[in-house]
């Protein structure tokens, strides 16, 4: 089996499982030809032929007759240069070619190999001659990287010929070269996986299904559980070991002891990340027949064993070993990082779910017209999204022993899985904000939600996390997949409002630099942000993936600002745009030497912006006594902070446009304070001026104009009014 | 008398939950949470003396009521879910099998 091209695998099963199989030169003819049928439109991105064959494609000629095939490119392939190992993966033929690359790297020292970190080309351009496939592209990296680019070549062969060597090429993005790597072919597969299978006493384990027994929507063929992960591109490699597990009559399984049993029985267990995978076939679980197998491992290391029970499916009936053959392929599925189709959302961070997904992992009863519907369709194979997780998922994500379940199950594509989503919601979820940031800074976002369809719909009324609704979820430079948990949570509000054609979108700035865990943004390095909105009428609409590379301090002022901006004080008193409290005070400190010692650094701007808008406001203290002591604002000091602020902001040197607008009317306040209300009337009128020239959406001008009166009704109120409070700020 | 056979499936996260069946309180279980490599949370069974009966889902913490008057001999099977801030409650007529 294992060294068994997927595709001569299939030669010994039946003839229309090499429907799906297609070559390089396909895929690039496909690309060419919907750009001749497109007219217009680009070709597929990422995909191109040299400049004869497009034209051929372009005449709609039939595809040439290959007298002599050649050999395909796809699989893994391995090099070495000095102390680190590449492990490349190509995957632009063979079987459903997800058109990606991707590779871990390793050094190698003496006899040991450790692994560094993992790359995923996601959208490369794909060049098609008749001597040589080209694969290039931006790669993503779990660490930082200074060539980021990657081109891979792999001159042709002959089927008759053996595999050509893959060369990559990293290179900066201005281009200078990087490292070369020359990695030979080493597999069809993407991966090899060891699997053990033990077996209670008693318990015939599944062997194989003939899938065209039963109805189904895919070719017939033979399958067992190692040649449905080969059609992944995954290879099983059964290890040859298989204990007959005995157990008193009658007994069921709890999880524990099922972990008790792997431990005890699973000859590769070493309880680390690694390629090596448990399968119990037994007869009961404690929770009854209505249990058809379970990833029970979920502590600790977690997803290296599994369990399926034949309590409910045992027997050699075509629907029996349907049943069974579905739910190994589940249950090593879990092992792999994947979660179930309809609780995707679950997962951390969350993608939608996908209920109707023809898939391993769904259950066939909850899918859109119940377990009949889903078999008569079901193609026995994973979707699209899962075998890109299982092909090209940074390593940790995938490997069983690494990162728990669920963890990093979702954002290895973030753009391809928002492309292929299908959202028929109307919705449309955008994350603004700025591409780069300096080494420290403070980053806001704003989230906006647009209805795009032509009817009202209702939605929640306040985008901010802390409000419940939306979540933002971060990938940090390390590959790590955090789940952005705001500091404080409002109750959760079930507040909605109408977007239609006066108003149909909604805006919120968000402070992400600061969370439950600390600082969102603590290392240089290229992050990505992505939120999801959960519309009333059930939908999941996700957004855009947001990057942002921080950048590295140049200068020790860069370095002392960073630090004076980092702790956990100062990151509180960003939330809060700035405060008084006690407990906050070696944050303000922190802040006040920032203003001191690097008062014409760039990031001071920020520190005048929390202290500003704070100090404009009064601020109530409870006391150990019980009693409130009120400070009441200072105009003066705050006008002084934030009138640099602005001027900075409104030359886009700053704050985004929300916290402009904040900060705007935030100085009017101050000014009115003072008394000066016609230097107030005037930073409002700048303040839509200002706006109006960003060519914004009516609707918003027609809000932030709407804010500027509210500012000067107030300072109006408070005139006539001595002593009562002016509105609040919003 | 029927059996009936209720599952909390997906979408709980320690949470407080009350089942009522025919107006009485059968269970009151706070830590609710659904196990993720199968889909369920918790089962609760039980002979029902009523038929059909109504089947009450509360968790009050998070302001969700749900109920379903079922006929427990035609459909003894009761799937219970917190989907996108709702209780979507499914009877069925066979056993739901967890995987």
């Amino acid at each position: 089996m294992s060294q068994t091209d997927p595709t001569l695998l299939h030669l010994a099963l039946t003839d229309p499982v090499f429907l799906g199989e297609v070559s390089v030169d396909e895929v690039a003819q496909l690309a060419a030809a919907e750009f001749q049928d497109a007219s217009e439109v680009p070709p597929e991105p990422g995909i191109e032929h040299d400049a004869a064959q497009t034209a051929a494609a372009r005449a709609l000629s039939p595809l040439p007759s290959i007298f002599l095939a050649r050999r395909p490119v796809s699989g893994r392939y391995r090099g070495n240069l000095g102390p680190f190992q590449l492990e490349l993966r190509i995957d632009v033929d063979r079987f459903r070619p997800m058109k990606r690359i991707s590779g871990d790297y390793f050094t190698v020292s003496g006899s040991t190999v450790s692994y560094v970190g993992s790359f995923i080309v996601s959208s490369p351009t794909i060049t098609v001659t008749s001597a040589t496939v080209t694969i290039q592209g931006l790669g993503r990296y779990t660490f930082s990287v200074g060539a980021p680019m990657i081109k891979v070549t792999i001159p042709r062969r002959f089927i008759i010929q053996p595999p050509a060597p893959a060369t990559l090429q990293h290179s900066q993005t201005n281009g200078t070269p990087g490292t070369t790597y020359v990695c030979a072919f080493e597999s069809v597969f993407f991966r090899t996986v060891d699997i053990e299978e033990d077996r209670e006493q008693g318990v015939a384990a599944f062997t194989s299904y003939a899938t065209g027994s039963l109805p189904s929507g895919g070719p017939a063929r033979t399958l067992s559980v190692l040649q449905s992960y080969a059609e992944a591109g995954i290879e099983m490699r059964s290890t040859g070991g298989s204990n007959v597990v005995a157990v008193a009559p009658g007994s069921t399984w709890s999880d524990s002891e099922l972990h008790n049993a792997m431990q005890a029985h699973f000859s590769r267990f070493a309880n680390v990340p690694a390629w090596k995978v448990w399968l119990l076939h037994a007869l009961k679980h404690d929770l009854g027949p209505g249990l058809l197998g379970i990833m029970f491992d979920q502590q600790g290391l977690q997803r290296q064993g599994s369990a399926v029970f034949y309590q409910s499916m045992s027997g050699t009936a075509a629907d029996k070993q349907r049943n069974q053959l579905y739910t190994c392929a589940h249950e090593l599925g879990h092992c792999f990082n994947l979660f179930h189709s309809f609780h995707k959302s679950s997962m951390t961070p969350p993608a939608p779910n996908r209920p109707s997904a023809l898939s391993w992992m769904n259950y066939p009863q909850f899918f859109p017209g119940g377990a009949s519907t889903f078999w008569a369709a079901f193609p026995f194979q994973f979707d699209d999204l899962e075998l890109i997780h299982l092909r090209h998922a940074f390593r940790n994500n995938v490997i069983m022993g690494g990162t728990k379940f669920g963890i990093g199950a979702a954002l290895e594509d973030p753009a391809e899985f928002a492309d292929r989503l299908e959202d028929r919601s109307g919705l449309e979820l955008v994350l603004d904000g700025p591409s780069t940031a300096a080494y420290g800074e403070p980053v806001w976002i704003e989230v906006k939600l647009y209805n795009r369809s032509s009817r009202p719909q209702e939605v929640h009324a306040h985008l901010h996390p802390r409000e419940g609704a939306v979540r933002i979820a971060i990938k940090k430079p390390s590959g790590e997949l955090v789940a952005f948990e705001p500091v404080l949570h409002h109750c959760v509000s079930s507040e909605t409002t109408v977007l239609d054609e006066t108003r149909p979108s909604l805006y919120e700035s968000v402070f992400l630099g600061f969370g439950k865990e600390g600082f969102s943004f603590a290392q240089p390095g290229l992050y990505q942000v992505r939120a999801l909105y959960p519309a009333l009428d059930g939908s999941r609409v996700v957004s855009n993936v947001l990057d942002l590379r921080v950048r590295n301090p140049l200068s020790e002022a860069d370095e002392e600002v960073a630090e004076l901006l980092s702790g956990d004080e100062q990151g509180l008193l960003f939330v809060l745009r700035g405060s008084d409290s006690q407990y906050l005070r070696a944050g303000n400190e922190a802040l006040d030497r920032v203003l001191e010692r690097h008062g014409d650094h760039p990031l001071a701007l920020y520190a005048r912006y929390v202290k500003g808008y704070n100090l404009a406001r009064e601020f109530k203290d409870l006391q150990p006594d019980g009693n409130v002591e009120v400070r009441g604002p200072k105009p003066d000091d705050a006008k002084q902070l934030l009138q640099p602020v602005v001027e900075a902001s409104a030359a886009d040197q700053g704050l985004d446009n929300i916290n402009l607008n904040k900060a705007m009317r935030q100085l009017a306040r101050a000014q009115g304070q003072t008394g000066s209300v016609r230097e107030a009337q005037e930073t409002l009128k700048r303040m839509v001026d200002i706006f109006r020239k960003k060519s914004l959406k009516p609707h918003v001008l027609e809000l932030i104009k709407e804010q500027a009166a509210e500012v000067t009704a107030g300072i109006g109120a408070k005139r006539s009014k001595k002593g009562e409070r002016a509105p609040e700020e919003s | 008398m029927p059996q009936l056979t209720i599952d909390l499936q997906t979408g709980f996260s320690n949470d407080h939950v009350i089942l009522r069946v025919a107006g009485t309180e059968v269970v009151k279980k706070s830590g609710v949470t659904t196990n993720l490599a199968i889909s369920l949370a918790d089962r609760w069974q039980a002979e029902v003396e009523t038929n059909p009966v109504e089947v009450e889902v509360v968790v009050p913490l998070r302001s969700l009521r749900g109920a379903i008057q079922l006929d427990a001999a035609r459909t003894p099977y009761l799937g219970v879910s917190v989907v996108e801030g709702r209780l979507e409650l499914r009877a069925s007529e066979t056993m739901f099998f967890y995987l």
